[in-house]
């Protein structure tokens, strides 16, 4: 086949996501196709959980080339990518089914601009993975209205952005360490946080928070990352066979991300969680409230790239 | 002359005490808005962190100035002087050039993050550049640090030099004093009351 | 085989007495140095060890470090010793059990194993001599007890072992609670052995008590209180959910400057910068170690050494007792060359899964480790805790080893208890406190 000719590869492949978070599945789903489509020609070295690091150091050890292939959340690599932070526009997936948004991030106009942001930056993005799955607030406090919100503290990730959706809300975003979060939860230090199911219920979240607060804030995705220069010294059938094996990878895992997600819903609730649901007007609201967010995002990546996104979404 | 030796004797403890300040000090302001303005800020626990990793890196030279590295020493003790300060020198001979290595390769670094990936840290927006130079700094100061050491046991080649237990034996009476400190203050109160 | 190559290379270099932060340096390099791609570059190494300093709960290891240094000079364990000699000083080796509940209780002020000996020590020895008992009896307790230091929470060597594996320290924490408790008591049992096989100047410690009684208990309470307070505002601070273990590190740094400024007065703004320094002194060996550990652990995990371990330990046991055992002995006779803080953070995070397998929890396994590492400061030949008695006491640090042994072997019994059963470790975990 089209690989006899060429000399056996390996590259090494560390991928943020816990152990059987979607993001991992997708990892081994990749190694698996590329192994099939090459014929064990191309080997990836595979390291999931976190264990060469966690997101920011899996990127920074990538760009440095020593690591080849990175598959992480997009929250961190705003600060090497700052147009990644289009992301971070609270709720801008909400009303899009994972079709629509699949298209918009991976087969768009506003593909090719992100493109060109990443290449900025010396990688490439290969693939997004999502489901139209959300980053989902935990809480202790239950939350009906926008103006509950007022007061609550929440631990979020450390970014400007997620902090300035949160205090516009009215909450007290606190950073804390991950590992510190089932404790802080117990013990009251914060009372809520966010994270996606899968991770709120390996993390077992379900013991010590109440409510499932389903804001839809943040769009729970896996980017596809790797050394820019790296991919294209491999030689064109190597490059090939892994936009191949990404997009292989991202057809067999995201169809089930709908199917985990209520999966690891229904075991928090079975757990105790009461699952809140909210209507349009609830949504209106966040959106309303977060609109310096939005003002604040543009300011920093530029509009283009936002509009860009939105018209992507919109189908234009 | 006077700003050699004090050089010499403080410059990376200088350094940590005023990092480890910082940190106890911005960390208690940390707490204090979290729960007297109900407001968390998202900096001081950065802050903290990059202080933190600041005096990890500086810690290297000020340990090596003071022979305090953590060190399994038994086996060393138990040869002859001449044996055991050969194998001194030639550790800090090695040494050396881990440093040497390591600071070359940390301007790499430094140098990848400021032209190449461009990396800011996420909540103070401080480029990480800035950061990682606290390797470049450390390790240069490690290697100053080291060759003081080799010179040191050129010098002094002859002598038995201080054995573990010996070493132990110090840090042992220092914790005492500490603790001695507060017998005689005691002594002092007692004296006091007395009166 | 190349993993094998940079454990030979580690060895060697601890042998010839290569501080250990520059054998992991120089044996991480050792593939490269080799021609191969296998492991890390030395630009990951230190971008590695870069991220392995940049932590939050890390933070909590300088700080407890001061607030140590801040405490030892407080006169606390004198106050604490006064209420405990209030209580149990009448009945038979009352008084050396007064010391052990002391070291018990000064352990949840202080982070470290010899901080609490040097501060119990320097007062209880020479008040258990005065009394008629006997010197190295007396340093070879203190020696011991010191160990609860790191066991009851805050302790120091809990936040290396939640670093190395990502495990809670407010879970540790209160994992350490009653494994403190248990070997507490182990020692005393001994204590009252002995001093009933010996017998006591009875007579000179009724007078001694008669005149810590005529203060009366509110005297002795009102003095102790500020002290007291000190391990209800760190640990209820945590447990009562209003601040992380690091941020309670820093609020008993603060605490502890108040009380000893301006209650006890003990100290002056003067004294300031010198316990800034001595914590200096204390922490900073630890942490480039701790720094670079996770820059070697990296290159371990690149070379899959944790996966043929773990495939080599899964396949030759099945059994999670005979393992822990192993590990225990294996911990138990490092304790005896070198302060095992720094074997705990590279070799946790390759043990943890594979006990996690055989079904042992990581809290009761950090407790274990900890309790370990506790024990190892006591043993002979070489034990900060037993050079610090012995200083103390104007021994040489062999002969309070001597009298130190039955007390250590009340230690590792109760050491094997905790090991085998994990409730001790679990209940308050599981309580939900
Ligand atoms: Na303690
Ligand atoms: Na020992």
């Amino acid at each position: 086949g089209a690989y006899d000719d060429l000399k056996p590869e390996t590259l090494r492949y560390g991928n943020g996501a816990a152990l059987g978070a979607a993001g991992d599945l997708w990892g081994i789903a990749f190694c698996k196709q590329v192994e099939k489509i090459t014929g064990g020609k191309l080997k990836i070295d595979y390291f999931g959980n976190s264990q060469l690091g966690v997101d920011s150091e899996l990127q920074t050890q990538m760009l440095a080339g020593d690591i080849d292939i990175v598959s992480c959340q997009p929250g961190q690599t705003t600060t090497i990518v700052p147009a990644v932070a289009v992301y971070d526009l609270p709720l801008v997936f909400a009303k899009y089914d994972a079709k629509t948004i699949d298209r918009a991030l991976n087969a768009s106009e506003f593909t090719k601009l992100m493109d060109k942001k990443y290449a900025a930056s010396r990688m490439i993005c290969l693939g997004v993975l999502q489901g139209a799955t959300y980053r989902v607030m935990t809480s202790n406090k239950k939350i009906d209205k926008v103006g509950d919100f007022k007061g609550i503290k929440i631990r979020t990730m450390n970014s400007p952005n997620h902090l300035a959706f949160w205090k516009g809300l009215g909450a007290n975003p606190t950073p804390l360490p991950f590992t510190e979060l089932y404790m802080s939860l117990q013990q009251g230090v914060v009372q809520a946080q966010e994270n996606a199911n899968d991770t709120n219920l390996s993390s077992n979240f379900q013991e010590v928070q109440k409510y499932l607060v389903n804001v839809k804030q943040l769009l729970y995705m896996n980017q596809f990352l790797m050394n820019r220069k790296k991919f294209e010294s491999l030689a064109p059938a190597y490059q090939k066979a892994i936009r191949d094996a990404v997009k292989a990878a991202t057809e067999e895992i995201a169809p089930s991300l709908a199917k985990i997600d209520s999966e690891c819903r229904d075991k928090l609730v079975k757990g105790g969680m009461t699952n809140l649901t909210y209507n349009n007007a609830f949504y209106d609201d966040v959106i309303k409230a977060s609109q310096p967010v939005y003002a604040k995002i543009s300011g920093d990546i530029g509009k283009d790239v936002v509009d860009a996104l939105i018209k992507a979404l919109e189908g234009k | 002359m006077k700003v050699l030796k004090w050089l010499d004797e403080s410059l990376e403890e200088s350094i940590m005490v005023v990092l480890l300040v910082a940190i106890s000090a911005v960390m208690l302001a940390q707490i204090f808005a979290r729960y007297v303005f109900n407001s968390s800020m998202s900096w001081p626990e950065e802050f903290c962190r990059y202080c933190y990793v600041w005096s990890v890196f500086i810690s290297l030279g000020y340990t090596i100035r003071r022979g305090s590295m953590l060190r399994v020493g038994i086996v060393m003790d138990m040869l002859p002087a001449a044996i055991s300060n050969s194998v001194k020198i030639l550790c800090d001979a090695v040494m050396l050039a881990l440093f040497a290595v390591f600071f070359r390769h940390s301007l790499l670094v430094v140098d990848n993050i400021k032209n190449v990936t461009g990396e800011i840290s996420s909540a103070m927006q401080i480029p990480m550049w800035i950061m990682y130079m606290c390797a470049v700094i450390g390790f240069a100061l490690a290697a100053v640090r080291t060759v003081q050491s080799l010179v040191n046991g050129v010098r002094h080649f002859k002598d038995k030099g201080e054995t573990t237990i010996e070493a132990t034996i110090k840090e042992a009476r220092a914790e005492v004093e500490l603790a001695a400190q507060d017998n005689k203050n005691y002594g002092a109160a007692v004296r006091e009351e007395r009166e | 085989m190349m993993s094998a190559l940079i454990f030979i290379v580690f060895a060697a270099a601890l042998v010839l007495g290569m501080p250990i932060a520059m054998s992991m340096v120089l044996s991480t390099v050792i593939p490269r140095l080799l021609g191969t791609t296998m492991g890390s570059s030395v630009n990951q190494l230190i971008t590695n060890s870069f991220s392995g300093a940049d932590t939050t709960p890390i933070i909590a290891v300088p700080l407890f470090i001061l607030a140590g240094v801040i405490m030892a000079e407080g006169g606390i364990s004198r106050k604490l010793f006064n209420v405990f000699a209030y209580f149990v000083g009448g009945f038979t080796g009352g008084l050396p059990c007064a010391v052990i509940l002391t070291c018990l209780f000064y352990g949840a002020i202080s982070g470290s194993g010899p901080a609490t000996t040097a501060a119990v020590g320097a007062m209880a020895i020479p008040f258990l001599v005065e009394l008629g008992y006997d010197k190295t009896f007396s340093a070879g307790m203190v020696a011991t007890a010191g160990g609860l230091g790191v066991i009851i929470p805050p302790s120091i060597p809990f936040v290396l072992y939640s670093l190395a594996t990502g495990v809670s320290t407010s879970a540790l924490f209160l994992g350490g609670v009653l494994p403190g408790f248990a070997i507490g008591l182990a020692l005393m049992a001994y204590a009252v052995y002995y001093c009933g096989r010996r017998g006591e100047d009875r007579k000179k410690i009724n007078f001694k008590l008669a005149e810590l009684r005529g203060q009366g208990f509110w005297k002795l309470a009102k003095d102790s209180f500020p002290a007291l307070m000190s391990p209800i505002i760190v640990l209820g601070g945590i447990y009562g959910g209003v601040v992380t273990p690091t941020e309670a590190a820093c609020i008993s740094v603060f605490y502890s400057l108040i009380v000893s400024l301006f209650v006890y007065k003990t100290i002056t703004f003067s004294s300031i910068l010198p316990f800034l320094k001595g914590a200096v002194k204390t922490y900073a060996p630890l942490c480039f170690v701790l720094a670079f550990a996770i820059a070697f652990g990296r290159v371990l995990t690149l070379l899959k050494a944790p996966a043929i371990v773990s495939d080599f330990v899964l396949g030759n046991f099945s059994s999670a007792g005979t393992v822990m055992f192993i590990i225990v002995i294996v911990f138990l006779l490092m304790g005896m060359v070198m302060d095992t803080g720094p074997a705990i953070v590279i070799l946790a995070p390759i043990l943890l899964p594979i006990v996690k397998t055989l079904g042992i929890h990581p809290v009761h396994f950090g407790v274990v480790m900890v309790c370990c590492l506790s024990i190892g400061l006591a043993t002979p030949p070489f034990g900060l805790d037993l050079f610090v008695a012995g200083t103390l006491a104007d021994t040489p640090p062999m002969t309070v080893a001597k009298k130190a042994m039955p007390f250590i072997i009340a230690f590792a019994i109760a050491l094997f208890g905790i090991t085998y059963v994990p409730w001790l470790s679990l209940a308050l975990l599981q309580r939900g406190f």
